[in-house]
């Protein structure tokens, strides 16, 4: 295939790919930090969306301040969710949190179908219809801003994690939650934050995603992917995590461009099934030794 | 004709060598003790004889047949059993069923029998309960038996780990650290046990220990390790005015003698 | 006493008993959209123990339940539509067939635990998907099949009631079987690599036939639960077998009880009847039931058993020591 197409395949896949690495990201995030794998973080991603479509056209604001709002308001979901829902089954055995977490985005879903029902929507951005044009090839701004946008929040968390002190008292917590205690941490403050970050992450992948797939309920099965990512990341380091999207995003553009359409669907598991037979526990994870 | 024995073994994690060429031979129906400084490699050696760390070099033979190579659980149905450093009762079972479930080895059904419910089954399922309780109850602590094991003190479990160990009616028996967690009046009752279970079941104990009174006083033969070698052998006198021993000891800063 | 005494006398099984009673005589009393739904709990029983055995008791997670009931279903269906195989034998074998794909999801599933173990099941889930849609000739393909109902005796079973009556028989003898099986070696053993791998080969339990043996069962009873549901309803399409179904085949355990077979019978039947209970709020239905679920759990993390248990053990009186010998140690 001629290069203008393979660019524009690259810049797509990258797009699609940071999307990935957000979820993943703010998935991995919420269970680092807290322990609890949320899988109500789907539906965090459609409730960012459907906010920021809230904002736009119903209170017709500028993108710009869409884009704010609406993370600030998945931030107050997030710590209010941990706070609410998740705190009273502190202690509870793992599976119960789960479908706890599941019941919960079952509740978001149905109440965002139930206000908006079933029409697919999309949200106004500066970059919906502007092309980039070098030489042959013509770029869809849009996804250029995906990635970039991605990136730049990547980078800023990575920033929040070193220096800022609520970042360094989240990766304390993750790392030993005791040990963080006993150094004066308020772990039961951090927890609300965490989720309110991962909460965040989570919109701003819906408000991304948004211009490009269109809005509906549904989008948040979008989170398989962002899993999978994290998987192959070795569900341990975030930069794992984040490469693998990547790699996700471009392979999965790529595959279905010279492949055929069902590789998009299979390629996910596919590429995760063949990497956990090779390296179970992901590209960069490692495996906990039972000591006795 | 040897009964149990540990040809220079070795256990290497990365570059460390945790256990260096270690031999040792048990003599039957005796009480032999395992002691040296913390990290010396005893409770990996322990692991490496049941099959739960890769072995790097050296032999494990039972009446000459080498075991080393067989999977844990087979090393284990041979007649080979241990206690662990902090119990590890299955926290979420009954006592009888943890204790029961130490006689995997001896089971007198197979799955289909299992699955169907066969009288065969049953029958084979009450006499694994009456040897549990019997068991329990030689160490007076039947009493418990429908408590779930989470809810029990250390000692109490690591009593049990005990019970548990033995109804698999094992010829080698390997104790870790036992009488850890148990005051000395504890201690000194759990020697009494100790010496009646190798009478009168008729086992061979292996039994690492820190706690000096206990294993002086139990023990007829002791293996020192160091830094996963063997320095030492003997019986508890020769042991007690080993140099190396106690170099060994006061050397990590620890007192050589109760 | 005997095992089937024990069963039959247990304290704790009246509750048990009262269900079986109201199951067995209920009924007929009601209409046909009833027995319809009563098969369909029945069903979700078989499926739901068959899960907690793997994952409850065995500890090991999967999200490909629904697989096994798929390939139960289509299976049973083949043998039975298509090849002509009287229908008491068309569903044991589609249970067997099931059960041999459990033994190849085995293999790869003991390389792998906690949720690596869930990705692995996931890829499963996802092959079979795959299956289903590329052998249209068996499967009929993202179309569906139809599958209908058979005579025995000389009978036919297209009677919604008679038809649950015929569930029930196999979902007792799927509640026994599992009752049988975890007070058996093979149980604790389950139970023993679920709570530490290591100790549980210490005690000369073999790791990876344990494990076969769980993954093998569990879909057993997924392939028998999926058979007999291609026949209730009449109709299948792999719609009805994806990861939401698996879904809700853990949220009938965990609401039930991880790990205990009433459990499974509980929060099956509940989990069945609840959605249909739910109807009546239309689109909000979804949202209550979320909202239920989610009021249950923090209520009872254990599950819905987990409460009866300590209900109990707070109204029981301990039991006395049967053996006394004089040669007793007292600590």
């Amino acid at each position: 295939m001629p290069l203008a197409v393979n660019i524009q395949l690259l810049i797509s896949g990258l797009s699609a790919g940071s999307i990935y690495a957000l979820v993943g990201l703010g998935l991995l995030l919420a269970f680092k930090g807290t322990g609890i794998l949320n899988f109500a973080q789907g539906e965090l991603v459609t409730f960012g969306a459907y906010t920021a479509l809230f904002l736009s056209m119903l209170l017709h604001l500028p993108y710009w301040a869409v884009f704010i709002l609406t993370l600030l308001i998945a931030a107050v979901l997030g710590a209010v969710m941990e706070r609410v829902l998740i705190r009273p089954l502190t202690g509870a055995p793992e599976f119960t949190v789960v479908v706890a977490t599941l019941s919960i985005g079952l509740m978001i879903k149905n109440a965002l179908r139930v206000s908006w029902q079933e029409t697919v929507s999309t949200i106004p951005t500066p970059f919906s219809d502007m092309y980039f044009r070098v030489g042959t090839i013509s770029i869809n701004l849009q996804y250029v801003w995906v990635t970039v946008c991605a990136l730049t929040i990547m980078g800023l968390l990575a920033v929040f994690f070193r220096n800022n002190l609520l970042g360094k008292a989240m990766r304390a917590v993750a790392q030993n939650q005791e040990a963080a205690r006993l150094m004066g941490i308020r772990v039961s403050r951090v927890f609300p934050a965490t989720f309110a970050l991962s909460a965040a992450i989570a919109a701003l992948a819906g408000i991304l995603i948004g211009p490009i797939n269109g809005i509906e309920p549904e989008m948040g099965n979008v989170l398989m992917k962002g899993f999978v990512a994290a998987v192959i990341g070795g569900f341990d380091s975030l930069g794992g995590c984040v490469i693998a999207g990547f790699l996700l995003g471009v392979l999965e553009t790529f595959g279905g461009a010279y492949i055929g359409g069902v590789f998009k669907e299979v390629s996910a598991f596919g590429l995760l099934t063949v990497l956990l037979l090779v390296r179970p526990y992901g590209l960069f994870g490692r495996a906990e030794a039972r000591r006795v | 004709m040897s009964f149990f024995e540990i040809d220079a073994l070795s256990v290497t994690f990365g570059g460390l060598r945790a256990v260096a060429e270690v031999s040792l031979s048990l003599q039957p129906g005796r009480i032999h003790g395992l002691i040296g400084p913390n990290g010396a490699g005893k409770t990996t050696l322990i692991n490496a004889i049941m099959g739960l760390v890769p072995i790097s070099g050296g032999r494990i033979l039972l009446d000459n047949v080498a075991i080393q190579d067989l999977p844990p659980h087979r090393i284990a149905a041979s007649g080979i059993s241990r206690t662990f450093q902090h119990a590890e009762l299955f926290a979420d079972q009954t006592v009888l069923d943890n204790i029961i479930s130490g006689g995997y080895a001896h089971r007198r059904s197979n799955i289909v029998q299992d699955l169907l419910g066969t009288p065969a089954k049953q029958a084979a399922e009450r006499q694994a309960r009456q040897d549990a309780e019997s068991m329990l109850e030689r160490f007076g602590l039947l009493h418990l038996r429908h408590r779930i094991a989470g809810d029990l003190s250390f000692g109490t479990l690591k009593k049990l780990d005990l019970v548990r160990a033995l109804i698999a009616r094992p010829r080698v028996l390997m104790l870790d650290e036992p009488v850890s967690g148990m005051n000395q009046t504890e201690a000194l009752e759990a020697i009494v046990e100790c010496r009646r279970i190798a009478r009168e079941l008729d086992v061979t104990l292996l039994i690492v220990e820190h706690n000096m009174q206990v294993i002086m006083e139990l023990a007829e033969t002791i293996f020192v390790l160091d830094h996963g070698e063997k320095i030492a052998e003997g019986t508890p006198a020769e042991i007690q005015a080993n140099e190396a021993v106690i170099e060994a000891y006061l050397g990590h800063g620890s007192a050589a003698h109760a | 006493m005997s095992e089937p005494a024990r069963f039959l006398a247990g304290k704790s099984h009246l509750a048990l008993w009262a269900v079986l009673a109201v199951a067995l005589v209920l009924p007929p009393m009601l209409g046909s959209y009833f027995h319809y739904l009563g098969a369909l709990a029945l069903i979700n029983v078989i499926i739901a123990i068959g899960l907690n055995l793997l994952t409850g008791n065995a500890g090991q997670i999967s999200v490909c339940h629904s697989s096994f009931m798929a390939i139960g279903a289509y299976a049973t269906t083949y043998y039975f539509a298509r090849l002509g195989i009287p229908y008491l034998v068309s569903l044991p074998m589609g249970g067997l067939t099931a059960a041999v794909c459990g033994l190849v999801l085995g293999f790869p599933a003991l390389r792998v635990r906690g949720f690596y173990l869930a990705v692995v099941t996931l890829g499963f889930l996802e092959i079979t998907e795959i299956l289903v849609e590329e052998f249209p000739q068996i499967t009929g393909g993202v179309r569906g099949i139809a599958s209908p109902r058979p005579s025995l005796l000389g009978m036919k079973l297209s009677s919604d009631l008679a038809f649950y009556y015929f569930v029930l028989v196999f979902t007792l003898l799927a509640m026994w079987f599992a009752y049988s099986l975890l007070r058996s070696p093979t149980g604790r053993a389950f139970n023993a690599i679920r709570n530490n791998e290591a100790v549980a080969q210490t005690l000369a339990i073999p790791l990876a036939r344990t494990k076969l043996i769980a993954f093998v069962l569990s879909a057993f009873y997924a392939g028998i639960g999926g058979g007999l549901y291609a026949t209730s309803v009449g109709f299948i399409d792999p719609l009805e077998f994806g990861l939401l179904t698996s879904v809700r085949h853990v949220t009938f355990i965990v609401v039930g009880g991880v790990g205990s077979l009433a459990g499974s019978v509980v929060g099956a039947i509940a989990l069945t009847l609840l959605p249909e209970a739910l109807r009546g709020f239309k689109e909000y239905n979804e949202f209550i039931y979320g909202g239920l679920l989610l009021l249950v759990l923090i209520a009872f993390p254990k599950g819905l058993v987990g409460l009866w248990n300590s209900l109990w053990q707070r109204f029981s009186v301990p039991e006395k020591p049967r053996l006394t010998s004089p040669d007793s140690v007292v600590p």
